[in-house]
């Protein structure tokens, strides 16, 4: 059975695609939890926004983001893992993921700002393009992904390539320090990667 | 040309604010700075934005033109509506509903409702205009 | 006393900012310095303006509603830009050009 022909090798190919596609499908949340994490969201920035305790403030708030979440459930919340409970799911993307994402990006910001002014100064650079892989597949993580490579020190993302089974991104760097495809890419990414793991497919 | 990845995403992941805030600019038009026309021009803007990022032939299913025609000229006819039931109680713009009190969102009598006319008509609008402009080429 | 640090801090990183987009040599270095220095002076300008405010802490919390669209719109804006310039022809000066060698 080790020869097999031309015709069948194809089809097999587009099986093995199906079974892909249909497995990272079945990782996508339902739809009512997908309306709820989107309401809860809404009704936090209706809050911010409004800046009142009023019970008709409140009110008028829950009704006009539930409407919004019904129509919009499929924004930001369509590529979120499942896997527990949602309510502690939401509570632990708000408590402990977003805070920390919060903390690392403020000190890489911070890092990357000086270094461009190191190199507007001293004007040291050895610019490139160079090609990362992912292990991202949804859209919304690789694109949190890119626009944290952007404003991580040194790095600017230019384009994104997704197929089913890999995704690789294209990035400016400002200073190469190697060609190497997996040194530059635990170079660049650092440790954003694993923690959009915890919440995106 | 499509537009990137990227772009199509934060957009998508951005709209839903937009559109929040934009009612509540609707709704709080009597006691903030705002009012109706800038929350349907803040409506119509977080439209144009998908439709500029993802193809305006990708959202043909999701949003349609006629209705925007449909809901502009029901707006418009039930401002007129509004503005003349007032005859019946001394004068046109009559405030005849109950005006509540000073500070709190339901309050200030058919304001509020005003508001909400107006901006979905200007939204509405903005996209026929959008929808004009893009039959051009 | 700590709001002038952050005022301070946020005059400087945009000064830089200009001064890269002067010096640097072609579009997409001059992206890299416009793009960081903008997102950071801004949002440091914007905590120092959340402490000054006189004001209680629900309406502070606005000024942050204003940082996250900066901190999100920023790097797409920088992504588009740099892309539109590599379809539009701009070579890239530099040791290495993956990009157009896998003939995009």
């Amino acid at each position: 059975m080790s020869r097999i022909p031309l015709y069948l090798k194809e089809r097999i190919e587009e099986v093995n695609k199906r079974a892909l596609l249909d497995s990272f499908e079945s990782q996508k949340l339902p739809r009512w939890e997908k309306t709820a994490i989107t309401w809860f969201a809404l009704m936090i920035f209706w809050m911010v926004v409004s800046a009142s305790f009023h019970w008709q403030n409140i009110l008028i708030g829950s009704i006009v983001t539930f409407i919004v979440s019904l129509l919009m459930y499929d924004m930001f919340t369509g590529d979120i893992q499942s896997s527990g409970n949602v309510v502690i799911k939401t509570l632990r993307i708000l408590l402990l993921y977003i805070p920390q994402y919060i903390f690392i990006m403020a000190f890489r910001l911070l890092e990357s700002n000086l270094k461009v002014m190191k190199h507007a100064i001293f004007l040291d650079i050895n610019p490139g393009i160079v090609k990362i892989d992912s292990d991202l597949h949804s859209q919304t993580g690789l694109t949190i992904l890119a626009n944290s490579i952007t404003l991580t020190p040194g790095t600017m993302t230019i384009d994104t390539v997704r197929k089913l089974d890999e995704s690789k991104l294209y990035v400016h760097w400002i200073d190469v320090e190697t060609m190497d495809r997996d040194k530059a890419g635990s170079m660049i990414k650092g440790d954003i990667e694993e923690w959009l793991k915890n919440i995106f497919w | 040309m499509m537009m990137s990845n990227i772009v199509r995403t934060t957009t998508k992941m951005v709209s839903p604010f937009l559109v929040t805030y934009s009612i509540y600019i609707m709704l709080y038009g009597h006691l903030t700075p705002g009012g109706g026309f800038q929350a349907g021009v803040i409506l119509a803007v977080s439209i144009i934005l998908l439709m500029t990022a993802h193809g305006s032939k990708n959202l043909e299913e999701k949003v349609n033109e006629t209705w925007f025609k449909m809901i502009e000229n029901i707006m418009a006819i039930s401002i007129l509506i509004m503005v003349s039931i007032g005859l019946v109680f001394g004068a046109m713009f009559y405030n005849f509903l109950h005006r509540g009190t000073f500070g709190l969102p339901i309050s200030g009598g058919m304001i509020p409702l005003f508001n909400i006319f107006v901006g979905l008509k200007v939204g509405a609008g903005f996209m026929v205009i959008y929808y004009a402009l893009l039959r051009w080429f | 006393m700590i709001e002038y640090v952050f005022l301070l801090l946020g005059v400087i990183l945009m000064i830089t900012g200009s001064i890269g987009v002067l010096r640097f040599p072609d579009v997409y270095t001059r992206l890299h310095a416009s793009t960081k220095c903008d997102t950071g002076g801004a949002m440091s300008i914007l905590i120092a303006l959340t402490i000054v405010a006189e004001a209680p802490m629900l309406i502070k919390v606005k000024f942050l509603i204003l940082a996250f669209l900066i901190a999100m719109i920023n790097p797409m804006i920088a992504h588009a830009i740099a892309r539109g310039a590599h379809k539009s022809g701009v070579e890239p000066e530099g040791i290495i050009d993956i990009y157009a060698r896998d003939g995009f």
